[in-house]
């Protein structure tokens, strides 16, 4: 299938099936297609301006004739496991668009800015043949870096006046990031923390001969979107030429599979009586016996 | 909690500007386990027709305090209708006077809350509905 703007139902229904996946049906996903979208993500703390730029950039693409589908996640309430699916609102001037979709999910259980089965998800942007795939995640701390193992491009968004922020965030989310923005500045602070992110990220030692990019943006103003829009590409050419295929793979195994167990584990342990066992010792063996049996 | 899973779409159409109703019916719907989906105002029914689609919601909440509630739910249902979504019911908040209900309902209502209808109620009504 070719999303076309005309099969939108279609794709959506698709887009549930994967998002409501058992076991089963993760287990016999391909992760590796034959077409697949560029994968960028956007990642950074809560309300630092990702739909919005998101949005904003996707025009960009539209207007280079590509096809741009966003998963969006939105945080799930610890409480009652419902959500308000906001982000799309963000994206309100764009998500009509033809040769454009936006899906909303909730994060549910998982607490590293993803939702259950996000590669799933992905996979079936790629099977419709879709440019561009982008994962906005949950707004997030430090630590949840696991958007790393199923994107390409990992685009940090920051506000300015977050100095304190990159302290903490200094090890942690933004080793992972390849492309730094400063958004919103068109408020006071950018320039400083532009300033702040530089030295850091010059200090930076690793691997990598990708050297990760400080861009200025405002989606308001509409400043820096088509620098950012050529280093997304930037970096996609880099990725294609300096990272093994192999080890990608490997690594969205690794997500997929521990991914899966633990939503079978959790599940499981939902279901459990727990006050029946004698021991944490028996409970765990118990548990651990259930999983053998995939639940479909 | 009695709407877990379900996806509902909170849509403001036609012109009038006030959404607090719409932001309470929301927030009701999430403490009660639901994913929501709020278009934000003044959006058209082919708008929130087809973010309906695109989001594969189980429901779509209509709140409409202009009057012209019978013209925008219609004009919804074809929308839905039109792009294989008939089977989305559609549930109704506002000022929605007595008289209209039957109306409504035969153009596709599920079901039409009042303002003064307790929130447990308006959740104890979708649940009915989508099970
Ligand atoms: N001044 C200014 N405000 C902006 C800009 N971009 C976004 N905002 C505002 O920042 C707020 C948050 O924007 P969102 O796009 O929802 O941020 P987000 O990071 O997606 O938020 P979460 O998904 O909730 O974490 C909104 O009030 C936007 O209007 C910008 O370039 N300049
Ligand atoms: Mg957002």
């Amino acid at each position: 299938m070719t999303f076309d703007g005309s099969n939108r139902a279609v794709l959506a229904k698709a887009v549930t099936s994967a998002a409501r996946a058992g076991v089963e049906q993760i287990l016999a996903q391909d992760l590796s297609p034959e077409h697949e979208a560029r994968r960028i993500g956007f990642t950074g703390p809560p309300g630092s301006g990702k739909s919005t730029l998101i949005a904003s950039w996707a025009e960009h693409r539209l207007k280079s004739d590509r096809s741009v589908a966003v998963l969006a996640i939105d945080p799930s309430s610890p409480i009652s496991q419902g959500a308000i699916l906001g982000d799309r609102i963000r994206m309100g001037s764009m998500d009509t668009r033809e040769k454009f979709f936006i899906r909303s999910v909730a994060s549910t259980r998982l607490h590293d800015g993803l939702c259950h089965n996000a590669l799933g998800i992905l996979s079936v942007f790629d099977r419709w043949g879709f440019d561009d795939a982008v994962l906005e995640t949950v707004g997030v701390g430090q630590t949840e870096c696991n958007i790393r193992f199923i994107t390409g491009t990992v685009v940090l968004v920051l506000p300015p006046n977050s100095g304190d922020v990159i302290q903490a965030m200094k090890a942690g989310i933004m080793e992972i990031a390849d492309i730094h923005v400063v958004n919103k500045c068109d408020l006071p602070g950018s320039r400083t923390l532009a300033r702040e992110l530089n030295s850091v990220l010059a200090m930076r030692s690793g691997a990598s001969t990708w050297s990760p990019k400080v861009i200025e943006v405002s989606s308001t103003a509409g400043s820096g979107l088509g620098e950012l829009d050529a280093a997304i590409d930037e970096h996609y050419l880099w990725y294609r030429e300096n990272s093994d295929r192999k080890t990608i793979l490997r690594k969205r195994i690794e997500y997929q599979l521990a991914e899966t167990v633990s939503h079978q584990f959790e599940s499981l342990l939902r279901d459990t009586d727990l006050d029946r066992f004698q021991s944490l010792g028996a409970a765990y063996t118990e548990l651990l016996s259930g999983l053998k049996q995939p639940d479909g | 909690m009695p709407l877990q899973g379900k996806r509902i779409l909170v849509g403001k159409p036609g012109l009038d500007g006030h959404d607090a109703g719409a932001k309470i019916i929301a927030l009701t719907l999430r403490d009660a386990g639901a994913e929501v989906i709020y278009t934000g105002l003044r959006k058209t029914p082919d708008y929130i027709a087809r973010v309906a689609v695109d989001e594969d919601v189980d429901a779509v909440g209509l709140s409409v305090l202009s009057g012209s509630h019978k013209e925008l739910v219609g004009l919804t249902r074809e929308k839905l209708d039109e792009f294989g979504a008939g089977d989305i019911p559609i549930f109704l908040g506002g000022t929605i006077p007595k008289q209209d209900y039957q109306e409504l309902e035969s153009r596709g209502v599920a079901a039409i809350f009042t303002a003064e209808m307790p929130l447990d109620q308006v959740v104890a009504t979708i649940e009915r509905i989508l099970r």
